[in-house]
């Protein structure tokens, strides 16, 4: 409850005023509509000149009619009361259309805010966060939950605040008439309160387990279409089928049950509706025949009964849905904890490339026993080629990702051009530190917005530059579209190769002075891999560039090769160094050379 | 994006598909007693509602109009009450009473039955509808599923039978409900007072023209901010699964903007939509207080004849007819709007129900061997399991071959196994060879005979098909190994389970045989998921067994265990492996390798090698794709004197 309170607060700050106007205008609008009832009262007595003892309301009202000359004026003038009702009419109309539209405009913008606020929390969290959370999870945060939570500052507030106007005002003015009157109409009223709450509560719970039910129906009927090949493959239809009937039917029961008792519920608290509409009626009637109450009273106290009736039972049952919106705020207050990766803090050196790492070592936070990278020390000089190299799990990829700050090292420190790479502000490292991932992502955009991405006003001369040097430039061009196809469900599927030269492409137009290939080219031939490494090379703009690779012809044009083995250097030196000593990578080599591999070299080879 | 969730785009149709609502309506006509029920309940609370309630409350507000002095208990009072036709009753107070709770607990009984069998009937319809699309989905060939994605396939299913349901069932009500509702509240006015009567309809051609025009555009607006709201979901999906790209791009600035965007997007068209209500809703009220302030100024007006002047119960009873007269039609003109939005689902519910199964037996085939449905297994023949292909050639019907006449003769017993590079045709040929497609010319003899001259029951029956992703469907593990043959016995499950290795793993699961998997095997392992897919295929004896790629996704670790399975499954049968890592299938009797539709080399893997061939160098090839630890190890068994696994 804390936790909601404490979030909604959080949301409508900055719309404070329209969220206070949108609840002063619907008391407004209650306020006219209860006076344009009561004008039927005036007028019914009035019709019979019999007002009774005359009640301090319907005084009030009666001077505002006849501007203080009495009913006997009245009487004289009846033509004023179907003005009065057009006059309040007009007053309501107005104050409706000013009212709704601040409430929409409020709901709209307290949404917007809610879903920025959600999405910016997501947005801020560190890698690791990531590598942690069910995506499915998340998405219900920003979608559903945040449904829920407008639902409930929106709707259930306002049908709260509904309720309780109407039914303070109808009461206390029941009550100056006839506080009998008023005592018997309410009797009924915590009654269906109360009752609604519950019942609701059990009605939710069946509709529940009916929703479960269909979603096991959509998970048969989504295996089935996945395992269309096994089905048919084994003859399996009629068995499919049998298996479908057997949801289908437990589907229905439970349909069945629910809608029961959510039947039950609406014909049952109609009886309550109703008949605390007939108990007020008959007492009136009865009344009005002891002469306490005219007839006019009779009237307005079966409008306001009906009036007060329905929004009532509408708040129960949006008052018993607080268990899923305290549910929601809960999952929502989770998120908002997290803490988050602040990449806006630090220095923002020149950077030119020099790298080094002074003993650093690397272990997950949770596995603090199990060394991913033991200290390791080396230096990248400016403008140089490193290749890594090492077997599944020899700490290649962790070092790209501490060389970007999306993890940081357990001890020892890696300095860029000579400053800790932790004083650096993150978001301006990872402008000059740009890596290519092992998988890359590209987004449901064109291919042209996806190279251009961390460089939006790249010129499109710079994209197809970056794209020729990624050897891509020519499968795109092929598209019908060009470099403006989409990329996903609505436009072209990429193969692996095509994907990871574009995002080859979409690094390489950053011209960052660091640039990290964490096996990216895994699904590029030899062939492609050599001229990418080529026009690499060739580039204009000075970098250091990291190549992580399995391929000993990727790595061997390097300046210097690293081989890790189970986290440590194993080998460190060139080509020709390193073929020379014994170790893992002659042994590579020599495989590799054995098994044909193509033997261009740069300085043979590419273009 | 990742596909979470298969958005589409909402539109609105331009007019009426009175073809599809007709077939449609079929489904809703079969529950004509329910309907009749519902209709029944519907005119007495209509009645209660529109007729009885409102003149009750004017007889007792006419009553306490003037209380005749004579009587001295309220119990002597009499209340008059004009009903229907202009019918006055006289009740006494306690009889006033009576009627009133009398009619309450009908009503409440009324509405219950009202409310239940509609959902009821809606919910039949959309059972009945899930029912024949998922039979349907089962007779389909594979043709349609490579057309229609299962996103599309289940949005059919799931979403638009459910509202087709929903829409059909509420059209009915509403409209039974707005006509009685309409109706009950006109005759009532006339028989009270046919001048006001009159006077009120007047505003009713305007109230009719207003009411649709303003539900159209909120439709068509809230559709817009619907579409909005999808495409946002859709996006904040792709920022979820694109975060660590958009961490390493340092593009979060440009994201956010993105973001913002897309929520003012939502919230300029939310508001756009909304902000016609603000305006319809009050415009009504206006109309009706208006026609209300007519009928008290004429009952104030003495001068008029004698059937202008009413008292002040008729008034009031006259003030909530406006409401009641205005209600049904805009019940009416949202319903119709709803109707039509659910027709384009309805078109697409009705395109799947009709579309041309085309793989389907003869006549007499069928007539021999029964249809899928209904299969006569008694006269199956017994399949041996010889294959030959004779100038078969296949195109998916737009006139591209890619198989080009193809001669092939597996003698029974051969275990054959095809390779080749992605489009080759090996997939193509196995499709063939299950009759997942036919052949466009010649012809597929298995035991000496045309497959088409004999059901597809008897065929898939004696095949034992695994595929390259292992399915585990959710269930346990003997509904899973018993899939192929249900009324296998608990031995023959464990058998199958034991030939293949998994038997002890099973055992050691908390239930046994009797373990659920939930999410298709989620806490299994690719290789562990793969042998029940063996058990499985084996349990059922197969006379053919098709292994498609059933290697390619395990890791080297579990696929020695598999590979051991492998060589007991084959054992015995004609096999056709299809496979990638060229390792799975050195010890096949034959290997066909498979170029562009054509086979282009045909022997033993010594064979091949020896050759020099397309075989060797795809061999070679395929050594450089492999991780660094796995060169190294297939290196040092090279070392080792043995063939070189990959």
């Amino acid at each position: 409850m804390k936790d909601l309170i404490a979030f909604s607060k959080k949301v409508i700050k900055g719309s404070g005023f329209l969220y206070f106007l949108n609840f002063f205008t619907q008391f407004l609008m209650v306020l006219v509509s209860v006076f344009a009832s009561f004008l039927t009262k005036v007028l019914v007595d009035a019709l019979r000149q019999n007002f009774g003892s005359i009640d301090p309301i319907t005084r009030l009202v009666l001077h505002m009619l006849t501007l203080g000359r009495g009913e006997d004026y009245l009487y004289q003038h009846m033509y004023v009361l179907p003005f009065a009702m057009l006059l309040t009419a007009f007053v309501m109309v107005a104050v409706s259309i000013a009212r709704m539209l601040i409430r929409f405009y409020t709901s709209a913008r307290i949404n917007k805010k809610m879903q920025l606020i959600l999405f910016k929390q997501l947005e801020s969290q560190p890698y690791s966060y990531y590598k942690q959370a069910k995506a499915g999870d998340l998405i219900q945060i920003c979608t559903r939950d945040c449904d829920v939570m407008r639902r409930f500052l929106i709707m259930d507030m306002n049908q709260l605040s509904y309720t309780l106007y109407v039914v303070i005002l109808c009461m206390s003015i029941l009550g100056l008439i006839s506080y009998k009157l008023m005592l018997v109409s309410a009797a009924v009223f915590p009654l269906l309160f109360v009752y609604s709450f519950f019942l609701i509560k059990e009605v939710r719970r069946r509709y529940r387990a009916t929703d479960d039910s269909e979603a096991k129906m959509t998970d048969k009927i989504s295996e089935n279409l996945a395992a269309v090949r096994v089905i048919k493959a084994y003859n399996a239809e009629n068995y499919e089928i049998s298996d479908f009937e057997k949801r289908l039917k437990e589907y229905e029961e439970k349909f069945i049950h629910w809608r029961m008792l959510s039947s039950f519920f609406y014909a049952s608290s109609d009886i309550f509706i109703f008949a605390s509409r007939s108990i007020a009626i008959a007492y009136a009637v009865y009344l009005a025949f002891t002469g306490e109450i005219t007839a006019g009273t009779v009237a307005i106290s079966f409008t306001f009964v009906n009036m007060m009736v329905w929004p009532l039972r509408q708040s129960a049952t949006g008052l018993s849905n607080l268990g899923q919106t305290l549910a929601s705020s809960d999952r929502i207050h989770k998120l908002l904890l997290s803490p988050i990766e602040e990449i806006d803090v630090g220095e923002e050196p020149e950077i030119k490339g020099e790298v080094v790492f002074d003993h650093v070592s690397f272990a997950y936070p949770d596995r603090p026993d199990e060394l991913i990278l033991d200290d390791i020390s080396f230096k990248v000089p400016s403008g140089s080629t490193i290749a890594i190299m090492g077997k599944t799990g020899s700490g290649k990829s962790t070092l790209s990702q501490l060389l970007t700050r999306l993890y940081e090292p357990t001890s020892g420190t890696i300095y860029i051009d000579g400053v800790p790479l932790n004083k650096v502000k993150k978001s301006y490292l990872r402008k000059k530190v740009v890596p290519v991932l092992q998988d890359p992502f590209l987004f449901s955009k064109t291919i042209s917005e996806n190279i251009k991405m961390a460089k939006v006003d790249a010129t499109d001369e710079e994209m197809k530059k970056a794209a020729h040097n990624a050897a891509v430039d020519e499968a795109i061009s092929s598209f019908d579209k060009g470099y403006e196809t989409p990329v996903g469900e609505k436009g072209v599927t990429l193969s692996g190769g095509q994907k990871q030269r574009v995002a080859i492409a979409r690094t390489i137009l950053t011209g960052a002075p660091v640039l990290l290939f964490d096996d990216s080219l895994s699904a590029v031939d030899a062939e492609t891999d050599l001229s990418i490494r080529s026009h690499l090379k060739r580039m204009k703009t000075p970098h250091t560039t990291f190549l992580i690779t399995h391929r000993v012809n990727s790595a061997k044009d390097a300046d210097m090769i690293l081989v890790l083995e189970k986290g440590k250097v194993a080998e460190i030196g060139t080509h020709k160094e390193l073929l020379a000593i014994p170790g893992l990578y002659q042994r590579i080599a020599s495989i590799q050379s054995d098994m044909g591999f193509p033997s261009d070299t740069l300085e043979k080879g590419g273009n | 994006m990742a596909g979470h969730f298969a958005f589409e785009e909402e539109k609105l149709p331009d007019k009426l598909n009175f073809s599809v609502w007709l077939k449609i309506g079929r489904y809703a006509l079969k529950e004509w007693p329910l309907l009749l029920l519902c209709l029944l309940t519907t005119i007495f609370v209509t009645f209660y509602d529109s007729s009885f309630v409102p003149v009750m409350n004017a007889g007792a507000i006419a009553a306490a109009d003037s209380f005749p002095i004579a009587v001295n208990s309220i119990w002597e009072v009499s209340l008059d009450v004009t009903f229907l036709f202009g019918i006055r009753v006289s009740l006494s107070y306690a009889g006033f009473l009576i009627a009133m709770g009398v009619m309450i607990i009908i009503r409440a009984f009324a509405i219950w039955a009202m409310f239940f069998y509609q959902n009821i009937i809606s919910m039949h319809i959309m059972t009945r509808l899930r029912r024949d699309t998922f039979r349907k989905i089962q007779e389909l060939s594979f043709s349609y599923f490579d057309k229609n994605s299962s996103g599309w396939l289940i949005a059919r299913m799931q979403n638009d039978t459910a509202s087709i349901g929903d829409v059909l069932s509420n059209t009915l009500s509403t409209i039974s409900w707005s006509v009685f509702d309409l109706f009950f509240a006109i005759v009532t006015m006339f028989s009270v007072n046919w001048v006001y009567s009159l006077v009120l309809l007047a505003s009713m051609p305007l109230v009719a023209i207003i009411v649709p025009f303003f539900e159209a555009a909120i439709l068509k607006r809230h559709r817009t901010a619907r579409n909005a709201y999808s495409h946002y979901v859709g996006w904040i999906a792709e920022a979820i699964d694109g975060a660590k790209t958009i961490k390493t791009l340092s593009i979060e600035q440009r994201i956010a903007q993105e973001a913002e965007d897309i929520t003012e997007d939502i919230r300029r068209k939310r508001f756009r939509a909304s902000r016609v209500n603000a305006f319809f809703n009050p415009l009504l009220e206006m109309i009706s207080t208006l026609m209300i302030a007519l009928v008290v100024f004429l009952s104030l007006d003495g001068s008029l004849p004698k059937e202008f002047s009413i008292d002040a119960a008729t008034t009031i009873l006259f003030i909530g007819f406006v409401g009641s007269i205005y209600s049904p039609l805009e019940g009416l003109a949202e319903t119709f709007s709803e109707f039509m939005a659910s027709q384009a689902g309805a078109e697409k519910v009705m395109q799947l129900l009709e579309a041309p199964v085309e793989i389907v037996d003869k006549k007499e085939v069928i007539e021999k061997y029964g249809d899928l449905f209904h299969p006569k297994k008694d006269s199956y023949e017994k399949l041996h399991g010889k294959i030959d292909f004779e100038d078969v050639t296949f195109d998916y019907g737009n006139g591209i071959e890619v198989i080009h006449p193809l001669t092939l003769h597996i003698k029974a017993g051969t275990s054959v196994a095809i390779v080749g590079e992605t489009g080759s045709g090996k997939t193509t040929t196995v499709n063939l060879l299950c009759r997942f497609y036919e052949p466009s010319s010649g012809v597929i003899k298995v035991d000496d005979v045309d497959y088409l001259d004999r059901s597809l029951g008897w065929l898939r029956s004696n095949i034992g098909y695994v595929q390259q992703t292992p399915f585990v469907f959710t269930g346990t593990y003997r509904e899973n190994i018993a899939y192929g043959k249900p009324d296998a016995t608990m031995q023959e499950i464990r058998d199958a389970a034991k030939l293949v290795g998994i038997d002890e793993f099973i055992m050691s699961e908390p239930n046994g045989y009797d373990t659920y998997l939930r999410d298709g095997g989620g806490q299994l392992s690719q290789g562990q998921k793969q042998l029940i897919s063996f058990a499985r295929a084996i349990l059922r004896d197969p006379a053919i067994l098709i292994l498609d790629e059933a290697t390619s996704s395990i890791d080297t670790e579990t696929e020695k265990e598999v590979q051991k399975a492998i060589a007991k499954l084959l054992k015995g049968r004609t096999s056709i492996t299809i496979a990638h890592r060229l390792s799975t299938i050195v010890d096949c009797d034959r290997i066909l390798l498979m170029d562009t539709g054509s086979i282009i080399e045909d022997g033993s893997h010594k064979e091949l090698m020896e050759k020099k061939g397309a075989y060797y160098s795809l061999y070679m090839s395929q050594f450089k794709e492999l991780s660094l630890g796995e060169q190294l190890d297939a290196y040092d068994s090279q070392i080792a004197g043995k063939e070189v696994k990959l």
